[in-house]
């Protein structure tokens, strides 16, 4: 998942970006709102976390222009001020969800899954599929109730995979997506990630949930929501 | 004196139109005493031609002869001021008075038999004058003779009239003027006496000599007065919740600021210490947040307009309908569209988005909201708001704890654990009231009477 964060105050900024980056998310940062609105176009983000105080191009208007561009990915917005006035405000602009500063960077996460989920359509933290489980809060899968260990970058192709199940996903867009802009990509890599993923979550090869589309990337297949 | 003052402007411009009309009737008189003056000139000079014409004895050689009898005998006084002369047609002087030899006058221009001519001229030695000339007719035997008759009398007298005249005119009007100004003024401070009183009050207020205005007031300003005296109440009021509000965040920061002090000075344990870091940070920011809710409260002013209410709880709802998106509640709204709110419009958003935020949040999948107007037996229009959910409720205990500031029931997660706190400090700002108890619905029900 990859997330942008735009917050003029460097610590704040550094922080959240280092945490979202503990917790598997792939996070671009930058301070202002021109710059921010530049971002959201180009590169394509599950969510974005925005300031409303931002010097210069506020916040609000970031939002307003993407929205206006279609660009439809959740926004979370960080606001000092906790007025209720100001709370509409930032959701009437076309944001999805706010939190009042100082916050406690646990709510934030939590916030920032929520809208995740909610924007793949799923309602609970929780996906599974036949063995497989995925709890994108703890960030912990299952097979057949055992818990198996990924590497962060293992975790972030199934979890994109499953969130997007039934979908062609090429290799390009799942290394947009798991990958922050100013990483040296290579797509060969996630071919390894999904060889390894494959021998990790379906040791027996009966399962068979990741699907390669010979020149055109990999499919999830579609389960069944319990 | 500043023009700002209104007995100035009222003494200004009743002083503009005395004088105007005043002045007006003044030349209006002038001009009719004149012209009166006028005519009684030319009367009494007419007289004296035909007193003239009856004394007047002619002889046969076309002489005149004037005897000095009573009515007459003016015209041989050397210069009183009156002269006559009689000129025949061909231009002769047949007779003149004796005061005549001062004047220096034209030949007269002969004036027809019977009829009359009335001037103002002046002689040659620009002496101002009045002359009446008239034509008459003498047997002279068998022929008839034609004379003109004038009588001219100096203007010294009338000029003389028409000054003393003006003079009495203008004492009497100015004496006029100055009456109804003093008359005028005296009114004024008479009926303005109030307003000064009402200053004098306000003044007294400013050093602290008086809370509000005391004095019985007249109708027309009662109503000002009785605003003034709301105004200085709900200033005093929200003064009052400043100071206070500075007061108390000073002294709730005293204690988690001393844990900090005492925690940094003396736990050696890096765990323990950050712990009491996190805990105390927490609860610093809340009372922070909390005394800036407080502080940002506008409460009852007055003169505050009615605004309506629907739109804002709408605005709301769909706020938290697109942040709550998850839960998929049944929210029920039954709002009057004619339901209106007399305060500050944020204050009301304030109030309604921590009342539904709290459904929202409890809530298993429904919520009822409702708001209507209810115009009491007083005749007052007080708003109703009702909030019910079916969460797991509100005990009745922790609910009166709740209303008091920053004591949270949920002990964790979302938001910053103050909001019924805000609520029950925005409905007391307002003189409202704040009931909590159960719903049919299963949950928490949440009255609010403004």
């Amino acid at each position: 998942m990859r997330i942008l964060v735009i917050e003029d105050e460097a610590a704040l900024r550094s922080q959240l970006s280092n945490r979202l980056e503990i917790e598997s998310f792939a996070v671009d940062a930058c301070a202002t709102g021109e710059e921010g609105v530049y971002m959201g176009k180009e590169y394509p983000y599950d969510l974005a976390i925005v300031d409303v105080g931002l010097p210069g191009m506020s916040g609000l208007e970031v939002i307003e222009q993407w929205r206006t561009q279609e660009l439809s990915f959740p926004v979370l917005i960080l606001t000092a001020r906790g007025r209720w006035q100001d709370k509409v405000e930032g959701l009437e602009s076309g944001a999805d969800d706010y939190l009042v500063k100082p916050f406690h960077i646990e709510e934030l996460l939590a916030r920032v899954r929520a809208l995740v989920r909610r924007a793949s359509g799923k309602s609970s933290s929780v996906v599974t599929c036949g063995p497989l489980e995925l709890n994108s809060s703890s960030q912990e899968v299952k097979v057949n109730n055992k818990r198996i260990d990924l590497t962060a970058f293992e975790y972030k192709v199934l979890e994109y995979l499953m969130l997007n199940q039934g979908k062609v996903i090429s290799k390009t867009e799942l290394t947009e997506h798991i990958y922050a802009q100013d990483f040296d990509r290579d797509s060969n890599v996630i071919e390894v990630f999904v060889g390894r993923l494959r021998k990790k979550i379906d040791p027996t090869d009966e399962f068979k949930p990741i699907e390669t589309l010979r020149g055109r990337g990999y499919r999830f297949v579609l389960c069944d929501e319990q | 004196m500043r023009l700002q003052s209104l007995t100035v402007r009222l003494l200004i411009a009743t002083s503009l139109i005395l004088v105007t009309f005043l002045g007006l009737s003044a030349y209006a008189l002038d001009k009719a005493f004149r012209s009166a003056a006028l005519s009684g000139v030319e009367e009494r000079l007419q007289n004296h031609v035909f007193t003239l014409i009856a004394v007047a004895e002619i002889d046969t050689r076309g002489g005149v002869f004037i005897p000095q009898v009573m009515p007459v005998s003016r015209y041989f006084q050397i210069d009183d001021g009156l002269y006559a002369r009689i000129v025949h047609h061909d231009g002769e002087v047949i007779w003149q008075s004796v005061s005549f030899a001062s004047l220096n006058l034209p030949p007269v221009e002969p004036v027809p038999e019977t009829l009359s001519r009335f001037q103002e001229t002046t002689d040659l030695n620009g002496k101002g004058l009045f002359i009446y000339d008239f034509g008459v007719s003498w047997d002279q035997g068998r022929n008839k003779e034609y004379y003109t008759i004038s009588i001219i009398e100096s203007l010294d007298e009338y000029k003389k009239n028409n000054k003393r005249f003006r003079k009495e005119l203008g004492t009497w009007f100015t004496a006029i003027i100055a009456l109804l100004l003093l008359t005028l003024t005296l009114l004024l401070r008479w009926t303005l006496s109030p307003l000064r009183n009402a200053a004098m009050e306000i003044k007294q207020i400013e050093v602290g000599e008086k809370t509000h205005l005391e004095g019985n007031y007249p109708t027309e300003l009662r109503g000002m007065t009785d605003n003034i005296n709301a105004l200085i109440q709900s200033n005093r009021v929200r003064l009052e919740r400043y100071r206070n509000s500075s007061a108390d965040l000073a002294h709730s920061l005293k204690t988690p600021l001393a844990m900090l002090q005492g925690a940094a000075e003396s736990e050696q344990d890096i765990k323990k210490l950050s712990k009491v870091c996190i805990e105390q940070v927490n609860s610093l920011s809340q009372i922070v947040s909390y005394q800036l809710q407080r502080a940002a409260t506008t409460g009852q002013a007055p003169l505050s307009k009615p605004e309506p209410v629907a739109k804002s709880i709408n605005k709301i709802v769909n706020s938290l309908n697109k942040v709550y998106k998850d839960k998929s509640l049944d929210v029920k709204l039954d709002i009057d569209p004619e339901s209106v709110f007399y305060g500050d419009i944020s204050d009301f958003l304030e109030l309604i988005g921590n009342l539904f935020d709290n459904a929202y949040k409890w809530a298993d999948g429904q919520i009822h909201i409702a708001a209507n107007n209810i115009t009491t037996a007083e005749g007052k229009c007080r708003l109703t708001l009702k909030i019910e959910d079916d969460g797991p409720g509100l005990d009745p205990v922790l609910a009166a704890r709740v209303m008091e500031r920053g004591v949270r029931t949920d002990g964790q997660g979302g938001g910053t654990g103050i909001g019924l706190a805000v609520v029950s400090d925005i409905v007391n700002a307002y003189d409202g009231k704040l009931e909590v108890s159960s719903s049919l619905l299963g949950g928490a029900k949440f009255v609010v009477i403004f």
